[in-house]
Parts: structure tokens; C-alpha cells; sequence
């Protein structure tokens, strides 16, 4: 990186630190620590998108349109009509019970034990996703800029440490609306410069013509099938049911929405966040099929982790590898002249499209050898190279200046999701578990302190697993899954809780059991791909709760008030 | 003054009608919410025109 990089990186990163912390100085109670209650629509918004936005959204999503196409777009779907369902039962319940955490509102339904099984489930998941959230983006960059790892996980995680306990969700939600005005700018520039980087001759519609034959604008698959991570149905029922329980019962991104200066201020921050997610995503994947484009005319690499393509080089299967690049250099010179001749002839000259696509299958399958070649070379290589893609194109092509905006980036979504998620496992531990279980008695400034340092120790976990995470191998992917396989069966404690009020603490805790057993079985046993986990593990509370309720316990006569 | 960042109003905090900041032709929360979903029919339907025509 260049010294305009480094100054781009770290004038836009201190402006936002320093803006987010200096923003919300004056707050120094645990009611604006942990809940804020003064922001605007506007802020909530934003502060939700920058929420689920991570390091990885921007790293991936462009690699998976170039791999797969824009099918990912799908996974979305579902987002607004959660917004909808939220903001017309969960937002006025919350308020009306004015709880700090989603928890809270379970005892008041049924009882501390569900509560607590709530809590648990979401400090689990959630205190290890935070780790990973650091640890993703800092492997990325390390290997592919040399740097130190433990070094970029120390300052990634120190710097949201200082923010988010120094402001708390104020703090938090002001340097995320900065965040992703960094994060929008830097993508909007990406993708323009990619866009005036084409060939003289190559416009909009001749990308667009190139990238749709080649099977990279596919934004909706209708056929339903089971075995397909993304298709219409999988997005509109499978993401609907994540997207309510991520937003309705995930504390990182519930404590967002009761920052809201009002009912009304929430639900219109919700409902920015279901007008403009798809759009958003839409133009993400768009820059990965436009990167698509680009490497037609510019000699892609046979893989994308250049420090594992070079360890290879070096390794006992070196001749095979050469031998792959070499054809697959044919290959991309064969895709090239083809795309060239399609381009001159028109998108209706059968011949030439055949010819153009039988390229593409050519690379295809040159890729997945050299990838094979790899993992021979070896076998704990991860031959994933989809995150890497698009940062790729970005050290190799963008001009000095915007590196170091794309890095600023993606420290910014990096950052914007793990304070949340850090002032989130904070609210749930002071409020949840401390306040609750160990020092019921303590007054406002105890508590805002304890929050404080309840922070402190999540942050300091956060990045001791980051530290570890490169040893953990496999865990890793366990961890990635892990917050389908509890999402579930909390949703499903939530829309009982919502929309079934005959039914008592008991049934719904015992359903909630069993639910979770039933999807860590279909984890262990099945295919089922992890968005349905969401619809089985809901519908595995709910009905047993029905039935258990009817059959065994008494009926619930004097349910209390929600 | 409804994009800044301010104290809550009491009597607003838990008006479950309450649209302050909204846009003037939106006369109630319905109506809000079945823009929303009218939205996301007509990005699906953009969409899949999207992926027809261009592939």
C-alpha cells in the first residue's frame, strides 16, 4: 500500500472514531449506555444496516456473483416483510414493556427459566460470532498484504473497544451511520472505476450481454428445490423466518431499533432497512459480476488466495499446477477472442454464444482442477477462494488512494458489526444474567459501570478468540453455522410467546428443548441446507407447545399482561 | 426536524399511531406497510425481468 493508502485508511478511521465517541460524550448513565433512546429514524437505520453488513458481506458477496452469479440476492427476500411483522407486533410490545434486552420480555410472558434459556443461547452464539467477526476480515487481509494477524485483530478489536465503551449505543450507532457512509462511498467508487476500466467498445449493454450469457446475472431461481441454498422460495419463506428472528430476537440488532427516539422513529428505521437492503445487495453483487466482466478482458489468476496459489507453486505438486495455468491460460485467451467475436457478431449469433460458453466451462473446470491440485498439495488448504476475488482486483487494479478506502472498508463494516454485537453481549449480561441473577439492588451508576466493563471483557474475548481462530480449523465453519442452528428455536419461543397466549412457560420450554436437539440432529445427519433450519426449528417450538400445553398442562388462565 | 438525533418526546415514545417524520401522503401504519411489501413485489418482478432479458 501506498502512503496515500495508509492516509486514506487512517484519516477516515480516526474521523470516525473520534466523531462517534466525542458525539455521545455526555452520556453517562446506563439508560443511554445500554438503550440510547434518542435517535432518529435516520440513525436507526443506518445503524441496523451497518449491523448486519460485516466484513464479509462486502468481501464475498462481489466473489459470489463472479463464482455462482447474483442468485445470493434471493437470501434477502424475506427482510421485508420481517420489517413489516416487527415493526407491527414486536417494536410496540418492547416499548410498551420498556425492557432493555428482547429477554426481558420472555420472563414477563413465561418465566425466568425461558428467559434464561434465551439469553444463554444468544450470549453462545452471538459471544463467539463477535470473534469471528474480527477474525474473518484480519485473515484476509493479512495474507494478502503480509501483515501481522495477531496485530490486525489487536487493533480492529481495541479500537471498537475504546468507542463502544466510551459511548455505548449512542456511540455505537453514531460511528456506524459514518461507517457506512465510508462503506457506500467506497463500493460506489469500486464499482465505477471497474465499470471505466472495460475495453473501448464494452458499455453497459455489452456487459450486461457478456455477464448474463455467461450465467452471472441469474438473480432469481424459481424452481423449488430443497438441495439449493438460494432460490426464490428458500429466500421468501427460509429468510423471512431468519430475518424475524435475527431482527426480533437477536439483541445485536434489537437493541439497535429501541434506540429509536420513539415507536414511530424504530419501525420507519426498520422500514428504511426493508426498502433499501435488496437494492443495496443488488449493488454489491452487481460489482462482482462487473469484476466478472473485467477478468474476460484481463488475464484472471487460476485462484484467487495468491499466498496459497504460491505456496503450491513451491510445493511437491508444483508441475501440475504449472501445467493447470498453462491451460488455463489458453483458456482465458480462447474466453477473450470469444467474447470479442460475440460482442462484433451480436448477442443473436447462436455459433459464437456456444463458443463463448464452452470457454467458460473450460475455465470452470480448470478452476476446480487447480483448486484439487491444492488441497493435493495440501490437504488443510482451504480451496475457497471467493472471498478473495474482488480484493484481488482491488490491490491489482485500483489506482492509489481507493485501496485505501476499500481497506477503510472493510475495517469499517468489521467494526460496525462487532460493536454492536459487543454492546449487545454486554446489555445481555448486565441486564439478563448480573442485574437479574447476582446484584438485583444495585443503583444507575453500578450498573452503568458494570456495563462498562462487561464490554471491556466481551471485547477482550472477542479478540482472544480471533487470536486463536486460525488453530481452531474446522470449528470455524461451526461457528459460521452456529447462529442458524439457534435462531430457530428462539424465534419460535418468541411467536408463541407473540401470538399464542394460551400457551405457558412449561410447554414452550420443553419444545424448546427438543426443537434444539431436533435441528442439531439435522445438522449432524442431513443435507437440508441451514435457511430452512430457521422455518423446522420455529415450527418445532411452536407445534409441540400446542400440543404439549393441551395435553399435559392445565390451561393458562391468568396469563400475564404483555 | 425529524432526522436529528434528539430526546425523546414523552407523549411520542410509545404512540403506537404516532407517524411523526413520516412522509405526508402516509395516513397510517397500514398503509406504510403495504408500500413496503408493494416494493418488494416490485423488486422481485424487477428482478426476474433482470435475469430473463439479460441472460
Amino acid at each position: 500500500m501506498s502512503w496515500l493508502d495508509w492516509t486514506v485508511l487512517a484519516l477516515s478511521q480516526l474521523l470516525i472514531v473520534v466523531y462517534g465517541v466525542w458525539k455521545s460524550r455526555q452520556d453517562r448513565d446506563m439508560q443511554s449506555y445500554l438503550r440510547g433512546r434518542s435517535m432518529s429514524w435516520f440513525t436507526v437505520g443506518l445503524s441496523i444496516m451497518a449491523t448486519q453488513a460485516s466484513a464479509i458481506t462486502f468481501l464475498s458477496a462481489p466473489g459470489l456473483a463472479y463464482t455462482d452469479g447474483m442468485q445470493f440476492v434471493q437470501f434477502y427476500f424475506g427482510l421485508p416483510i420481517a420489517m413489516v411483522i416487527l415493526s407491527a407486533f414486536a417494536v410496540p410490545l418492547y416499548y410498551r414493556l420498556n425492557v432493555y434486552t428482547a429477554y426481558e420480555f420472555l420472563e414477563n410472558r413465561f418465566d425466568l427459566r425461558t428467559r434464561s434459556l434465551a439469553a444463554f443461547l444468544f450470549l453462545t452464539q452471538r459471544g463467539l460470532a463477535a470473534g469471528f467477526t474480527i477474525f474473518a476480515p484480519s485473515l484476509i487481509l493479512s495474507s494478502l498484504l503480509g501483515w501481522n494477524i495477531y496485530y490486525t485483530n489487536l487493533v480492529i478489536g481495541l479500537v471498537v473497544i475504546v468507542y463502544t465503551v466510551s459511548g455505548g449505543t449512542k456511540a455505537v450507532a453514531r460511528t456506524q451511520k459514518t461507517q457506512m457512509a465510508i462503506i457506500l462511498a467506497g463500493m460506489g467508487l469500486a464499482g465505477y472505476y471497474v465499470f471505466t476500466s472495460l475495453p473501448t467498445g464494452v458499455g453497459m449493454a455489452e456487459t450486461l450481454t457478456l455477464a448474463g450469457k455467461l450465467g452471472k446475472l441469474n438473480a432469481i431461481d424459481l424452481d423449488f428445490d430443497l438441495s439449493s441454498r438460494y432460490n426464490i422460495w428458500s429466500g421468501l419463506i427460509g429468510g423471512t423466518f431468519l430475518m424475524l428472528s435475527y431482527f426480533g430476537t437477536d439483541q445485536s440488532q434489537v437493541q439497535r431499533y429501541l434506540g429509536g427516539q420513539s415507536i414511530a422513529q424504530s419501525r420507519m428505521g426498520l422500514i428504511f432497512n426493508g426498502l433499501l437492503k435488496i437494492p443495496m445487495q443488488f449493488a454489491i453483487l452487481f460489482v462482482g459480476a462487473l469484476v466478472f466482466v473485467f477478468y474476460i478482458f484481463q488475464a484472471p489468476p487460476v485462484f484467487f488466495n495468491r499466498v496459497l496459489l504460491e505456496e503450491t507453486r513451491q510445493s511437491a505438486v508444483s508441475a501440475d499446477l504449472a501445467r493447470v495455468e498453462a491451460d488455463f491460460s489458453t483458456a482465458v485467451a480462447e474466453r477473450r477472442a470469444a467474447a470479442f467475436e460475440l460482442l462484433e457478431a451480436g448477442e443473436e449469433d447462436a455459433a459464437g454464444l456456444a463458443k463463448l460458453q464452452a470457454a467458460q466451462a473450460s475455465l470452470d473446470e480448470l478452476r476446480a482442477e487447480a483448486k484439487a491440485v491444492i488441497a493435493q498439495g495440501n490437504p488443510k488448504a482451504d480451496t475457497n477462494d471467493t472471498n478473495y476475488i474482488f480484493l484481488n482486483y482491488v490491490f491489482d487494479f485500483l489506482p492509489a488512494g481507493l485501496i485505501g478506502l476499500i481497506i477503510s472498508v472493510i475495517f469499517s463494516a468489521s467494526m460496525s458489526s462487532t460493536s454492536s454485537e459487543l454492546n449487545a453481549l454486554a446489555s445481555t449480561t448486565v441486564v439478563d444474567v448480573y442485574k437479574r441473577l447476582i446484584k438485583k439492588d444495585g443503583d444507575d451508576a453500578h450498573y452503568y459501570k458494570v456495563s462498562r466493563l462487561s464490554t471491556i471483557a466481551w471485547g477482550g474475548y472477542a479478540i482472544i478468540f480471533a487470536m486463536f481462530a486460525n488453530r481452531l480449523g474446522t470449528l470455524i465453519e461451526a461457528v459460521n453455522i452456529l447462529g442458524s442452528l439457534v435462531y430457530g428455536t428462539i424465534l419460535g419461543i418468541f411467536m408463541v410467546a407473540f401470538f399464542f397466549k394460551k400457551v405457558g412457560a412449561k410447554a414452550v420450554f420443553y419444545s424448546a428443548i427438543g426443537a434444539e436437539l431436533l435441528i442439531l440432529s439435522l445438522f449432524k445427519f442431513t443435507d437440508v441446507p441451514f435457511l430452512w433450519y430457521n422455518v423446522i426449528g420455529c415450527m418445532a417450538v411452536i407445534l409441540p407447545a400446542l400440543l404439549l400445553q393441551r395435553l399435559f398442562f392445565k390451561p393458562k388462565v391468568d396469563s400475564k399482561r404483555v | 426536524m425529524a432526522e436529528q438525533d434528539l430526546p425523546p418526546k414523552t407523549e411520542e415514545l410509545v404512540d403506537e399511531e404516532s407517524l411523526v417524520g413520516m412522509p405526508k401522503f402516509i395516513k397510517s401504519w397500514r398503509q406504510a406497510y403495504a408500500l413496503l411489501l408493494a416494493w418488494l413485489v416490485l423488486l422481485v418482478l424487477l428482478l426476474f425481468w433482470f435475469s430473463e432479458v439479460w441472460s
